[in-house]
């Protein structure tokens, strides 16, 4: 994108965006969750959050342990912050992953129509009927023993955190993104069937334009509203699955955490002691807020009809 | 019309064929099987025990078997719970059906107006307080909910339980608990496929024209808007029918939820190819229900 | 809040008065004395020879009754239960049950020692499978019978063959253990190649293989690895001898020690000095089932036959099955022909089969439940304050422990186990984590009666330190890669943490968990695909050997990969003996041997944590959770 087109759909919507002011500062939100995030924990200024201290556990804030400690004596802060690091890659990567799927299977499926559009969204409806736990399962065990193959040698040519990414994390993002893009795809596929039929794609197609063109340049982009919004309602979902298959061995294994198995264990400590549950809660909410918001604000940022306004 | 309907119930077959083959051979693909135990079995008793539960065969000869039993109407018998399965799912199923269908009112009369609402003060205190809400509700999963609702509504309220399934009253706080999160995905949704509509051009035309709102909004605007959500709410409604694992476990209901689970993790193979049926069915359904609908409100979809 | 409901006052009003069953408060249920228990899960079935779990030996213990009964006072002491009398012989080897003379079948029928014949008959026919018969091995001839050891029955006591035992006994008859015989698991004899059949019947033996297979090795005699000295002849005529007993039982030959020497009176044999019998008597595996009842619905060795269904069970307990609806609630009430029914005070008992702790928690504060099946560690303190009166904590038969996988690189040496045993520390664990009032666990034996555990073993940092310093690791700790299995159940996860955190900080060994949900964890047990595993035991019956016979070479529960010839020795010199001291000093012995080579850590000793309601009267703590219902009362 070229700042001298002035006016491309990008630069335009960058424009309209800055207006929007609960857009606005939910960037700046999301921005500073993802700096304390990432940067804080390299600093002296937070606890690790590995250290236990069983007779330290469940301190109340201080000025050692801001947040006080969890149910092992270890910082709360720190865990909150670095189980973050995991739920946002997490938020991010799978959800890339499952639009890219979803969206393209989505809109091949709604535009081409016919025959390959039944036999596709017969293939999704066989994908939704599967047990979820099965495949989860599953892919644990190609990705553990993938790993065990892998890592001593990844070890010698990579720092650990990195190593820790490619085979923790990544596989958590594929296997949630690959078994997340249902939805999506069925709600593309809806919308590229509403649309192909609108006056404007069949100007295209009398104007002799590609499949490729129609689809990606015509029909998408005006799809975009419905897909923002529905990527930020994966979101959370996607946050929360993870806790669910590193519970089951595909993901974060233990000391690592992230919000979602802190919510999962906070959940038990409601009655008792309510900040392993409410610290975790207030940090998850206040993200899922934020990119809610921005996602509203690049929806309507991004609407082409808007722009005649 | 009926013959697109006869089409799909067609392909319903396959689709389900291919789900219960699927299941079939990936359930014994993970490690252990029915009869892995926390005490474990003398190999001559596990043998003996491979024959009662017709293991011992191979797995193509075991598949056969499966399909003739399956088109005498016998699903066989749970391996962990020694029930058979039609039974477990006679006395499960009317439960999951109860507690999902009220959920999915539940969703539908708070979801849909709020979206529609929202959408129509687009960007006033009501949209966004409404969607902040709405951010909320799908922010808390249903395990922190469920409990903080046990805890602080049922104890206070006389005719509430904290858990339990025996009257009506122990249906509102686990459909509560289930619709919410729905609901607030609904209004989302909703509330993005009216704008879409609202800003294109026929529905301007029409303003221009003079049209009233109302007959705006319930004449064109719905009709497209709503096109997003009833796409979301066919395989929504087949989760909450099935997938109500938390909720059951937290209010102690004995609907279907946790046979898929737990099914899964105790390797009860017939037990799990009966629960996939079942939800295989119901997908081909809701899915085609919701296409139904889908055509009925958008005419350019009838081909 | 009830406050602010006040403008909903009309319509709370109206609601109540169509909410007309007045049994939901746990008031009424105590009046109507009957007693609503939390059981944790739906049971797996209700057939005493078959199930082998807790919550269903809780349903079971409700409707039928052994010989003995517990006493809920005193664990020495057994009550009469289907036997009103019983006397064994001077070296408790035979015992004589006398019945009693007005025990009825809740169908009316009398329940006789033909019946309790019955049971034994049916739980150790070798077709039937039932995965805890071994819990009846301790009658002369179960084993044998059970294992189909029929060469016993066939050769060796057989006349035809009389006198030629010493040469005919070298023929493979049990089956060679180190056949690896799971991959025939799923095929058919007919399909194996030669090379297949011969390994199959090689790992069978003669004893375990079937008609076909006899007949198959009596056209080709190759497929049979024959000892050199037995000639064709011989080899022909004990197939043809195995093959006319094919398929059939031979519970008339192996004259297991168990008989009905009049309706009313059963004599058993065991096969050495039990003195413990009544215990064993007080498990389910040992009651009587109704076999007028059982032989209705299918034959002795059917399993799974509509006898248990709930309008079909038949019982001899205090209770009888009312409702059974699944994963909802059982339902059990007085059984009107108990012989002790004058002295039964419940009306009835409701089993729960709430699985989510703090939901069977949440149900007790809010009065809808009696007594709890557990108490979530979160929730034990907060429940003391509370709840004081209400709130349980009393020993439990088990001990929670840490398996090392001794084909792993570096735990197969004893110097990296005993760093790692002595670098753990049980009573941090205990005291921060656990929170239940657990036991540091010295020995994998936890105590009972005159038994006291054998093991040393406490947390000592230096100890641990020198121990490793013996080791290859001793300059560089994290050259040690080990993994730590564990599951998704409560807690394991929290305890796994405090751990790997112990380790890493006293010995600077890091080890990577692994969280597998049970199945997989399972699994990986058994086929010794872990470093170090957490598990636990919970003892069947109150003598050690529930916890040391399972780390014999080849048992399905040892899963470690030690085995040791001294300690199976010494194992084997105890279950002869004829003194009981004499009996338990062996044991300890054992166990010494046992502790010295750390094939495992022990942790600690479980209790059980749960809630019992104030108007539950003569709930006494058992050791072994075996709560006797019919001495239970409800009072408000």
């Amino acid at each position: 994108m070229k700042i001298e087109q002035g006016n491309s759909l990008w630069s335009d919507a960058w424009l309209r965006l800055k207006k929007n002011r609960m857009a606005f500062i939910s960037l700046w939100v999301l921005v500073f969750i993802f700096a304390i995030c990432f940067i804080l924990p390299a600093t002296p200024l937070i606890n690790s959050p590995r250290h236990t201290n069983l007779a330290n556990s469940f301190a109340a804030p201080s000025a050692e342990h801001w947040l006080g400690t969890d149910q092992l004596g270890r910082d709360l802060l720190s865990r909150v912050l670095n189980g973050g690091q995991v739920s946002l890659l997490v938020g991010l990567i799978a959800t890339l992953i499952s639009i890219i799927i979803g969206v393209s299977y989505g809109a091949i499926s709604g535009y081409k129509g016919g025959k390959l559009d039944t036999i596709m969204m017969r293939i999704v409806d066989i994908l939704y009927g599967l047990p979820f736990l099965i495949l989860v399962i599953l892919f644990s065990i190609v990705i553990s023993s993938a790993a065990k193959e892998h890592e001593p040698k990844l070890l010698n040519s990579m720092p650990e955190g990195i190593v820790n990414l490619i085979v923790n994390i990544l596989p958590l993002c594929l296997t949630i993104g690959f078994l997340g893009w249902y939805t999506m795809a069925r709600v593309v596929r809806s919308q590229v069937l509403s649309t192909k039929k609108l006056e404007y794609v069949e100007a295209a197609v009398s104007l002799g334009l590609s499949h490729k063109n129609i689809l990606f340049k015509q029909i998408l982009p005006n799809q975009l509203g419905p897909i923002i919004v529905y990527t930020t309602l994966t979101i959370p979902g996607f946050i929360l699955t993870e806790a669910t298959l590193s519970f089951l061995g595909v993901g974060v294994q233990p000391p690592n955490s992230s919000w979602g198995i802190m919510l999962n264990e906070g959940a038990n400590y409601m009655e008792t002691k309510p900040l392993l549950l409410i610290f975790p809660s207030i940090v998850f909410a206040l993200t899922l807020l934020a990119l809610n918001f921005l996602g509203d604000g690049l929806r309507d940022a991004l609407d082409p009809k808007a722009s005649k306004d | 019309m009926l013959k697109t309907i006869i089409d799909r119930l067609l392909q319903g077959i396959i689709v389900i064929v291919c789900l219960l083959t699927l299941t079939f051979f990936l359930i014994r693909m993970i490690p252990g099987d029915p009869l892995t135990d926390e005490k474990a079995m003398s190999p001559q008793v596990r043998k003996e025990n491979m024959r009662i539960f017709h293991l011992d065969k191979s797995q193509p000869v075991q598949y056969m078997h499966y399909w003739k039993n399956l088109f005498k109407g016998e699903m066989g018998k749970s391996i962990k719970k020694e029930q058979p399965v039609s039974k477990i799912i006679g006395q499960s199923f009317p439960v999951s059906v109860v507690l999902g269908v009220s959920g999915m009112l539940i969703a539908i009369v708070i979801g849909i107006p709020a979206g529609i609402i929202s959408a129509l003060k687009h960007n006033s205190l009501i949209d966004n307080g409404s969607m902040f809400i709405a951010m909320l509700g799908i922010s808390i999963p249903s395990f922190v909910i469920g409990p903080l609702f046990a805890k602080f509504i049922a104890t206070q309220v006389p005719f509430l339980k904290v858990a339990g399934w025996g009257d009506p009253f122990d249906w509102i706080l686990p459909s509560i608990t289930l619709g919410l999160g729905t609901a607030a995905y609904l209004a989302r949704i909703t509330r993005a496929g009216m704008l879409d509509i609202l800003s294109q051009d026929f529905i301007r035309t029409a303003q221009a024209k003079g049209v009233s709102q109302t007959s705006i909004i319930v004449k064109h605007a719905l009709k497209g808007g709503l096109v997003p959500a009833i796409a979301f709410l066919g395989p929504a409604f087949a989760m909450l029918i099935t997938g109500s694992f938390v909720v059951e476990t937290i209010f102690q209901i004995p609907g279907m939820g946790q046979h898929f689970v737990n099914a899964t993790i105790e390797r009860d193979y017939f037990l799990l190819q009966g629960m996939v049926l079942l939800f295989g069915i119901l997908i081909v359904l809701v899915n085609l229900a919701a296409d139904i609908l889908l055509t009925y409100l958008n005419p350019r979809l009838r081909s | 809040m009830k406050h602010a409901l006040q403008a909903l006052y009309f319509l709370t009003i109206t609601l109540s008065l169509c909410h007309c069953k007045s049994e939901s408060s746990l008031d009424n249920y105590t009046r109507e004395k009957k007693l609503i228990l939390g059981n944790s899960n739906e049971p797996s079935g209700l057939d005493p020879q078959v199930v082998t779990g807790v919550i269903e030996s809780n349903i079971l213990r409700s409707m039928f009754e052994g010989l003995c009964v517990e006493d809920p006072l005193d664990p020495s002491v057994h009550r009469p239960g289907a036997a009103s009398s019983w006397t064994p012989n001077a070296d408790f080897t035979e015992w004589i049950f006398n019945l009693q003379t007005n025990g009825k079948w809740s169908d009316g029928k009398p329940v006789t020692a033909h019946d309790f014949v019955f049971a034994y008959h049916r739980i150790l026919s070798p077709s039937f499978g039932a995965k805890y018969a071994s819990m009846l091995y301790y009658m002369e001839g179960a084993e044998d019978y059970n294992k189909r050891h029929n060469d016993k029955y066939l050769i060796e006591n057989n006349s035809e063959y009389a006198g030629r035992w010493e040469e005919l006994k070298t023929i493979n008859f049990r089956g060679d253990e180190e056949v690896d015989m799971s991959v025939f698991e799923k095929t058919e004899f007919e399909d194996l190649s030669k090379e297949d059949k011969i390994k199959f019947i090689k790992g069978s033996g003669l004893n375990k293989i079937g008609e076909s297979e006899l007949k198959a090795i009596i056209e080709d005699s190759t497929l049979f690895a024959w000892p050199e000295n037995i000639d064709a002849p011989t080899q022909q005529a004990i197939l043809k001898t195995y093959l006319s007993h094919a398929g059939k039982d031979m519970w008339d030959m192996a004259k297991v020690g168990v008989a009905a020497v009049d309706d009313y009176t059963l004599k058993i044999n065991l096969r050495s000095p039990i003195p413990f019998l009544p215990d064993l008597t007080k498990h389910y595996t040992w009651f009587a089932v109704p076999e007028h009842t059982v032989l209705q619905y299918g034959t002795i060795s059917e399993r799974r036959t509509k006898w248990t269904e709930p309008e079909n069970l038949v019982s001899n307990g205090a209770f009888k099955m009312k409702t059974w609806k699944f994963n909802y609630k059982i339902e059990v009430h007085q059984n009107p022909y108990y012989w002790d029914i004058d002295n039964v005070k419940l009306n009835g008992i409701i089993f729960l089969p709430i699985s989510n702790q703090y939901t069977e928690a949440r149900m007790f504060y809010n009065d809808q439940l009696h007594v709890t099946y557990a108490l979530a560690p979160e929730l034990i303190e907060y429940s003391k304050e509370k709840h004081p009166k209400s709130t349980r904590q009393e020993t439990y038969l088990g001990t929670n422990f840490l398996r090392f996988n001794h084909n792993q690189e570096g735990l197969d040496d004893l110097n990296v186990r005993k760093a790692i045993a002595y670098a753990t520390d049980s009573e941090s664990l205990i005291k921060y984590v656990l929170k239940g009032g657990q036991q540091v666990a010295t020995g994998i034996v936890p105590p009972m009666g005159n038994y006291k555990a054998k093991g040393e073993l406490s947390y000592d940092p230096v100890k641990a330190k020198a121990y490793l310093a013996k080791t290859k690791y001793a300059e560089n700790p994290g050259a040690l890669k080990i993994t730590l299995l564990t599951t998704d159940k409560e807690g394991a996860k929290t305890v796994a943490e405090a751990l790997q955190a112990m380790w890493l900080e006293q010995l600077g060994i890091d080890v990577k968990i692994e969280q597998r949900e049970w199945g997989s964890y399972q699994t990986r047990m058994s086929e010794l695909d872990y470093g170090i595993a957490t598990g636990g035991w919970i003892g069947d019956y109150p003598d050690p050997t529930t916890f040391l016979d399972m780390w014999k070479k080849g048992d399905g529960n040892n899963r470690t990969g030690w085995s040791s010839e001294a300690y199976e020795a010494k194992l084997s010199e105890a279950e002869i003996a004829k003194d009981p001291t004499t009996r338990l000093q062996l044991l300890q012995d054992a166990e010494a041997l046992y502790m010295s080579e750390m094939p495992i850590i022990p942790l600690y000793w479980y209790t059980s944590n749960y809630l019992v309601h104030q108007s539950v009267k003569n709930w006494h703590p058992m050791i072994m959770k075996s709560q006797p219902y019919k001495f239970i009362d409800l009072e408000n």
